[in-house]
């Protein structure tokens, strides 16, 4: 075997992710409790009219998956979170990259952005649906709202947070600008970036809830509103139960995207 | 080769970092910059590299005036500054992106033989010794067959076994490329050991007080050598202490 050929074989060994056969030990607390709460239920220490066992949440998720309505409003509400996330991250980029890079932008932006960051984002809700109406429009302007400044602060806060002295190395190598952006920069950040991004997500489906309980025709956040309305809290979390997986869901695959990028990272948790 | 003419520099805030530096060194040769804290060595190396504008005076490296960071000029920085998002192979061909996959891999593995590091080029910087990131920080800096590698004082950081070794390899780098070097230290042993020429500089401003000999037909046993150079440190301090005794006691009086 040539060195060539050994070196690159050694590069491409190095850039695998590492599989880890580990137990789930984070499903250990959940499982727990829910076997405590059916426990508790099952004995008549719960009230099963308020509070019902997760056999009856389970047996309400069964039934909504099985006639479609679990399917048809998650992916509502996945379709606005998503809509909603791709707006703010955009933007949230955008404005941190800006204002992480220049002293002058950051001087000129980042007390406004910061003062509007202060301000509850339900407060916005009366304005969007007077200026995007009822519909889809304001809803997604308000996640979008949510998840810009976690984005922004995350991007803002990595790039200013690179160390100078290996911005000095692409100097040496007389990278231009754009290149020392792709090159440094961005490699530099995206560990940050990507948390970034994953707290802006969590944001996200905060906000949708937020959204929907506004006022929806569907979606997950609808059917906490119509659980209440019609006094069916089996359906209320029933949803919560939908949302929580979804979520977990969406975070674990923008980890999982992200993770090939990062594997430097797993080297050095793997040496710490 | 490398010619210094006249460099000096005063920074913004109007303190006077090098005045009048004049050196010229030759082609293959490897060049010691010796002093103590505050001299300007640092100073003088990024005016070489381009990361500094000399505010009077020009460095001229093969006939090119360096005003800013130029191919025929590779630096070693104090600490590795290895990019930790890249192997050991993506780091020492960072400066060589542009060249063809297969020169590049092919580059890149005979700069790992020539550091001792074959078989290293998968490995991530994180899982290197400091002597070992060291040496690929100093690949880095060669594989783009620069004329003049400049080093600024790579080996303070190191364990003494650690850094005789990766003083062989300065040695031996510079006999098999012929690349012509120059090494910024405060270590006397280091500069008798790598420097053919060793260039004092005296503080308050940086000037150059004694340019000596290395070990040698010229400089003779390296213990002479290094007795020269400790009795020209000693020098170039006193008059660095004289000059900021008077430079202080001058302000004085105007308050």
């Amino acid at each position: 075997m040539s060195a060539v050929s050994e070196t690159h074989k050694a590069v491409l060994e190095a850039r695998r992710p590492a599989v880890r056969r580990r137990w789930p030990l984070g499903l250990l607390l959940p499982l727990a409790a829910t076997l405590l709460y059916e426990g508790l239920a099952q004995a008549g220490f719960v009230e099963a009219r308020l509070l019902p066992a997760p056999s009856a949440v389970f047996a309400e998720l069964k039934k909504l998956a099985a006639n479609g309505d679990l399917l048809y409003h998650t992916t509502a509400t996945l379709w606005r979170v998503l809509s909603g996330f791709a707006l703010g991250a955009l933007a949230g980029t955008f404005a941190g990259a800006l204002t992480g890079a220049s002293p002058l932008a950051r001087r000129l932006l980042d007390p406004t952005l910061q003062a509007l960051r202060a301000i509850p984002s339900l407060a916005w809700v009366p304005l969007f649906i007077l200026w995007l109406g009822i519909f889809e429009a304001s809803k997604v302007a308000l996640i979008a709202t949510g998840v810009f400044f976690p984005v922004y602060l995350g991007v803002m806060g990595a790039i200013r947070s690179v160390d100078r002295r290996i911005v000095e190395v692409g100097r040496i190598f007389r990278l231009s600008r754009v290149a020392l952006a792709a090159r440094i920069l961005l490699p530099a950040i995206l560990p940050e970036y990507v948390i970034a991004l994953r707290s802006g997500m969590g944001l996200g489906f905060m906000f949708v809830v937020a959204a929907e309980i506004m006022g929806a025709s569907e979606g997950l956040g609808y059917l906490l509103v119509d659980g209440q309305q019609l006094g069916k809290p089996a359906q209320i979390l029933a949803a919560i139960v939908a949302f929580a997986i979804v979520g977990k869901l969406v975070d674990g695959a923008m980890a999982l995207l992200a993770r090939p990028l990062l594997a430097w990272q797993d080297a050095e948790a793997a040496n710490g | 080769m490398l010619i210094l003419d006249h460099v000096s520099k005063t920074w913004p805030s109007g303190t006077e970092a090098l005045r009048g530096i004049d050196l010229d060194v030759q082609e293959g040769e490897i060049l010691a910059i010796v002093g103590g804290s505050g001299c300007g060595k640092t100073t003088l190396l990024r005016c070489i590299a381009g990361l500094e504008t000399p505010s009077r005076g020009r460095v001229v490296v093969d006939g090119d005036v360096i005003d800013s960071p130029h191919p025929a000029v590779g630096f070693v920085f104090q600490e590795p500054r290895l990019l930790p998002w890249l192997t050991v192979a993506g780091n020492i061909g960072f400066g060589i992106a542009d060249l063809p996959k297969a020169e590049r891999t092919a580059r890149i593995d005979r700069m790992l033989a020539l550091i001792g590091l074959s078989g290293y080029g998968g490995r991530w910087p994180k899982e290197l010794s400091g002597g070992q990131a060291q040496r690929v920080a100093i690949a880095r800096a060669l594989i783009a067959k620069p004329q003049v590698i400049l080093f600024d004082e790579p080996f303070s950081a190191l364990d003494a076994v650690t850094r005789r070794q990766l003083h062989a390899l300065v040695r031996r780098l510079r006999k098999e490329t012929g690349t012509t070097m120059i090494i910024v230290t405060h270590d006397v042993d280091e500069a008798v050991a790598l420097g053919d020429r060793i260039a004092v500089l005296q503080p308050h401003p940086g000037r150059v007080y004694r340019l000596l000999d290395g070990p040698g037909a010229k400089g003779g046993a390296p213990e002479a050598v290094r007795q020269r150079l400790v009795t020209a440190l000693d020098g170039s301090l006193a008059e660095g202490s004289a000059r900021s005794d008077a430079a202080s006691s001058s302000a004085g009086l105007w308050w």
